[in-house]
């Protein structure tokens, strides 16, 4: 099911109804509706992958059982492994299985040698790589001792499956939002203003900004041979605000829902597109993710501690990791070695840890060095998304190529240069109103302080009717393929 | 919380009432569809000829200039699947239905599902490819099938007003080779992208001959004329296949084919490169007539 979509637009209120007016006196029938609700939203779109889902909660809650038992370290990592071979197992043969069986039939072909293997055609489950992930940090954590498991498998289930961020994350960690499923939640108005207003600008940045920046980004991406330098830069810059506008939409709606329901997710973007740095910008895009990989995989290789070599193996390893994971192509990988390109630099001049505060905060407009700072950040930021973008490493490269050639300094000129100026105008817009409120969670969240109610209601309405006016093609979520 | 469903509630209702309203409208707007399906629904009983296809045919073929009682039931980007379910669901109340011009044009064939105007068969004609649910369309026709922009786009606009079915537009534009190319380029990666389709259209056209056959209904193969500037362009492999597939057809229903492809009309005559105006439609709907007229001298 999906955000955008007439289906959740009638089962969010049914649940919602459901979870505060039927089952709010007892915490496990609320618990229990959250999972049956998951399990539908889920089912929605493909109700075979429901037991991919069951099968993982079953042996993350068996496991984190007998981890809690098991006092001997060494069946306490056999239990620990189980977990990781089974979740990192399935996620490998839907989500990879062909690109390693394609790379090997070359690498063998290189050498002269036939292998005979066919394909399979694997459907990729939708959100597999964030429930996997989302289930692995439970087990690593009480693994580690961080978090006691549970014995409450409805609890569980619902951690597993909560529906507002169970196909596009925020991945959460155990320790943050399995607790929360324990304690009775109450009904919260100002939370749930709040929620819905983070849903409204969500919806508004996938279905205004990133929907109409996909257009361009298709249509630029796909006819890239016949195009000239100039045009193929807005591509790539309709790309950056697609990607953001898309997963940042998507996890405003995933928080603001959660809140309608009294849970606090974790904040996912923390406006990436101003960042002074490559560092600042991996703590502000996709948090969830960045630091899980920082959590689970970074720090017990022995983070930016160690030889020379040991910080630049950690660096490649988790940007290259982190590419891959968004998909099993040879573009993904490179965009994350791009990435520990730009960062290594940071790391071992000791700058990455300079930009931590809000920039410009407190004041309305950034110095000029702040300025340069974002604006350099934010070039290489788009130049690595072509790598994201392309259908393969050819294509990137020619992209590039043609980028980098004379024809920069033409015209941008392609099919519906009209509509794309207006969507300019309206992504400026969009970037305004995310500077002005880049100093709370989500970009319109300051106005319930600062604007008056009648400017406030405007500017409501003028999201609600963008958002019809728009919304009415439908389209899918990018971050659904990962 | 019910002061929160209440402020809601309160927040979204202007905001359902204007919805609303434009719902009533587009559902009222008499889209040329509409009154297509309008006169199918009350005068299919009198139609003697029957003319499918795409825009080739719907502007292309003048019902009016027929001797017999005729009725244009082709639309834009028309496939062979919809002209051919829209007949059937209609044909048990066509009792005067002798002859059906088929339209047989280069991309004919190939050509798939618009997925774009699904829905408004889906409304209309209440006809929808492999059963696919029309649910939404029919909760919403604004949101769900035109699109708020399109919907409020079309509502501006005075709509068609067609004779029999037909809309007889004028004048001529973009008569050029490069607008020829386009044209041709775009059936061509269309046909690329479909021919694995072929063999699924040649099966529903000659059941759908055969159905005709059965109940001594005449079927015609039709292709319209083009202009040079297209045809010029056509791939000729293409052409040839089609021409093949449409000769041997033919041979085995015993039925006949106008092949007006390369006919030659004067510039006057066409809307655009591929199709024809108000005035190239009654030069040619007459020729065709005069077909017909011949094949019922010789049926008589």
């Amino acid at each position: 099911m999906l955000f955008n979509s007439i289906d959740f637009a009638i089962f969010l209120p049914i649940v919602f109804i459901l979870y505060w007016f039927i089952t709010n006196r007892s915490l496990r029938l609320q618990n229990l509706l959250i999972v049956v609700a998951s399990y539908v939203f889920y089912g929605w779109w493909d109700w075979r992958f429901l037991f991919l889902i069951l099968i993982s909660t079953i042996i993350d809650y068996s496991v984190g059982l007998g981890l809690k038992k098991e006092k001997k370290q060494t069946k306490r990592k056999v239990l620990l492994w189980t977990s990781v071979v089974v979740n990192i197992g399935f996620l490998g043969f839907f989500k990879y299985y062909n690109f390693f069986l394609d790379n090997f039939i070359t690498a063998f072909s290189f050498f002269g040698m036939e292998i005979k293997a066919s394909s399979l055609n694997i459907i990729l489950p939708v959100g597999i790589s964030f429930y996997t992930f989302q289930t692995l940090s439970y087990t690593i954590d009480v693994y580690k001792h961080k978090l006691e498991p549970t014995k409450d498998f409805v609890t569980f289930s619902a951690f597993v499956s909560f529906f507002p961020q169970l196909v596009a994350g925020p991945i959460e960690r155990a320790t943050n939002l399995l607790p929360q499923f324990y304690k009775k939640r109450t009904f919260d108005y100002s939370k749930a203003v709040d929620g819905t207003r983070q849903i409204l600008w969500g919806l508004f940045k996938k279905v205004v900004i990133a929907d109409n920046c996909g257009e361009f980004v298709n249509q630029i991406f796909g006819n890239s041979a016949d195009l000239n330098g100039s045009t193929l830069v807005l591509g790539a810059l309709f790309f950056a605000f697609q990607i953001y506008g898309d997963f940042s939409g998507y996890s405003d709606i995933a928080i603001g829902t959660a809140r309608l329901f009294g849970f606090n997710l974790m904040r996912n973007f923390a406006f990436p597109y101003f960042s002074r740095d490559i560092a600042e910008f991996w703590r502000r895009w996709h948090i969830s993710l960045s630091t899980w990989f920082r959590d689970y995989l970074y720090i017990p290789l022995g983070g930016s501690r160690g030889s020379l070599r040991v910080k630049v193996r950690n660096v490649f390893i988790i940007f290259i990791v982190s590419g891959f994971w968004h998909g099993a192509k040879w573009t993904f990988i490179a965009w994350g070695a791009l990435n520990a390109i730009y960062f290594l630099p940071l790391l071992l001049k000791k700058s990455n840890r300079k930009n931590l505060d809000i920039v410009a905060e407190e004041r309305v407009f950034p110095t000029f060095r702040e300025l340069l700072s974002i604006s350099v950040t934010f070039s290489l930021t788009v130049f690595a998304w072509i790598f994201f973008r392309a259908e393969n490493i050819g294509h990137a490269i020619s992209y590039i190529s043609e980028i980098l050639s004379s024809s920069l300094f033409e015209m941008p000129k392609f099919v519906g240069m009209k509509k794309a100026l207006k969507l300019i105008i309206l992504v400026i817009g969009v970037v305004l109103m995310e500077w002005t409120g880049r100093e709370g969670q989500f970009a319109i969240q300051f106005i319930e302080t600062k604007w008056k109610r009648p400017f406030r209601h405007v500017l409501y309405y003028a999201i609600v009717i963008s958002i019809f006016w728009f919304g009415s093609r439908l389209q899918t979520f990018i971050y659904f393929q990962f | 919380m019910k002061r929160y469903i209440a402020k809601l509630l309160v927040f979204m209702l202007p905001i359902l009432i204007v919805f609303l309203v434009l719902e009533y409208y587009t559902r009222s707007y008499n889209t040329v569809m509409k009154q297509k399906q309008g006169y199918l629904s009350k005068k299919s009983n009198s139609i003697e000829l029957l003319i499918l296809g795409n825009s080739h045919a719907s502007c292309g073929i003048d019902p009016t200039q027929f001797e017999l009682h005729a009725y244009n039931g082709a639309n834009g980007l028309q496939p062979l699947y919809y002209d051919i379910e829209i007949t059937r669901k209609y044909l048990p109340s066509m009792t005067s239905l002798k002859y059906v011009l088929i339209s047989m044009d280069y991309h004919s064939l190939y050509f798939t599902f618009p997925e774009a105007r699904d829905f408004m068969y889906s409304y209309y004609y209440g006809v929808s490819y492999k059963k696919e649910s029309s649910i939404k369309t029919n909760f919403s026709l604004l949101y769900f099938g035109y699109g708020v922009q399109n919907g409020i786009y079309m509502l501006n606009k005075k709509p068609y007003t067609s004779i029999n079915g037909w809309v007889g537009l004028q004048g001529t534009k973009n008569l050029n080779d490069l607008a020829g190319k386009k044209r041709v380029a775009l059936f061509d990666r269309m046909i690329e992208k479909n021919t694995d389709r072929k063999k699924e259209n040649i099966e529903r056209l000659e059941s759908f001959i055969l159905l005709l056959k059965q109940r001594n209904i005449t079927p015609i193969l039709i292709t319209m004329p083009c202009h040079y500037f297209y045809n010029s362009n056509l791939n000729s492999e293409i052409v040839i296949q089609n021409r093949v597939y449409i000769k041997s057809v033919c041979k085995k229903y015993s039925i006949s084919h106008l092949d007006y492809l390369y006919y030659k009309l004067p510039d006057s005559c066409y809307l655009n490169v591929d199709h024809l105006n108000k005035k190239g439609a009654k030069v040619m709907s007459r020729k065709i007539n005069d077909h017909i007229l011949s094949l019922e001298g010789s049926n008589n």
